[in-house]
């Protein structure tokens, strides 16, 4: 079966869940306690699509409140981005349509899966408003602690890096 | 011999340099050329590609191999990278090094960068934590 490498980024602002999700992904954990990310945080999983193998290289960035604040070097040479926020803070989601419009002008072929987190912390009606109010359309919204769509999250970029 | 043709000066810095620094030259199929193994050894390795067996290269690939000698030095700090130990944080630097058109590598700089980082790790913690707690508390209001 054919072989690929693949580079994704995930970023954000900070405390969303980025390392959380890879964690989870990557070695089926969760930990209650926040540890920031400095710098970048490399992972690496082999993913098995139907007819092809996907090594994604996760880059697990440390979070900023402007995109813009990334180094430069991190977004080089990426083939997919996950963008997270946090459904619970509203302050980690204002930014949004700025900095996709950023990252788009950095990475104008990469596919960009937007992520809200922390599905757990909501109820449904909560999520529906957010959902609704969003100024920019979300994949999936995850939970890092129970695992929920996780896996779905990560295959579904996995595919759209390898279309 | 060579000490006494040296100044002070240059005995003391060479006490220091290249400590906290390696030099790594690869081909451009990831290929480990020569290593001056400072902060790990990679003689193990000598002969593979290194694309191979660290993924954050692997993961750039494309990127290095297309470094010219006119490119700026591409510079990736503050990395925590599992193959060289997750208790240390490193900078990497890549640049292209033709000393003659037929030898062309591409020249990787790494440098340990842990207690300086260390420290802002510390500061960048606090002030998350300020920050997400500041935003609850408003919330909660
Ligand atoms: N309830 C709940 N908590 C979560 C979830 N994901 C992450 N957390 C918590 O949120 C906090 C921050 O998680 P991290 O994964 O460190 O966040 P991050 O985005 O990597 O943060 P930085 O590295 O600072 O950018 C931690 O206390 C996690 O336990 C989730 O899905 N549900
Ligand atoms: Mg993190």
């Amino acid at each position: 079966m054919q072989q690929i490498s693949k580079k994704v980024i995930l970023v954000g602002n900070f405390g969303v869940g980025k390392t959380s999700l890879v964690r989870r992904f990557v070695h089926q954990t969760f930990s209650d306690e926040y540890l920031t990310t400095l710098g970048v945080r490399i992972d690496k999983k082999v993913v098995n699509l139907a007819n092809i193998t996907v090594n994604m290289i996760l880059w697990d960035v440390a979070g900023e409140v402007s995109q813009t604040k990334v180094p430069a070097s991190y977004y080089l040479g990426s083939h997919g981005v996950i963008y997270v926020f946090d459904l619970q803070r509203p302050s980690s989601f204002e930014n949004i349509t700025s900095d996709i419009d950023f990252i788009r002008s950095k990475l104008p072929n990469a596919p960009i899966c937007v992520i809200g987190n922390k599905k757990d912390l909501l109820s449904d009606a909560e999520l529906n408003s957010i959902q609704q109010n969003l100024s920019v359309k979300a994949s999936y919204f995850t939970s890092a602690k129970t695992g929920e769509n996780v896996e779905a999250m990560f295959e579904m970029i996995a595919k759209q890096m390898t279309e | 011999m060579s000490t006494k043709k040296r100044t002070f000066l240059q005995q003391f810095k060479s006490q220091f340099s290249p400590s906290g620094f390696q030099f790594v030259l690869l081909d451009n199929q990831g290929v480990i050329v020569e290593s001056c193994n400072s902060l790990f050894n990679l003689n193990l390795y000598q002969g593979l590609s290194a694309f191979t067996f660290i993924p954050f290269l692997e993961s750039i690939e494309e990127t290095l191999v297309q470094i010219t000698t006119k490119d700026a030095p591409i510079y990736f700090p503050r990395l925590d990278i599992p193959f060289f130990s997750h208790s240390k944080i490193y900078d990497f630097t890549f640049q292209r090094f033709e000393p003659f058109p037929e030898h062309s590598f591409i020249a990787w700089i790494i440098r340990d960068n842990t207690t300086h980082y260390y420290y802002l790790r510390q500061i960048q913690q606090e002030r998350n934590m300020v920050i997400v707690q500041n935003e609850r508390s408003t919330a909660g209001r």
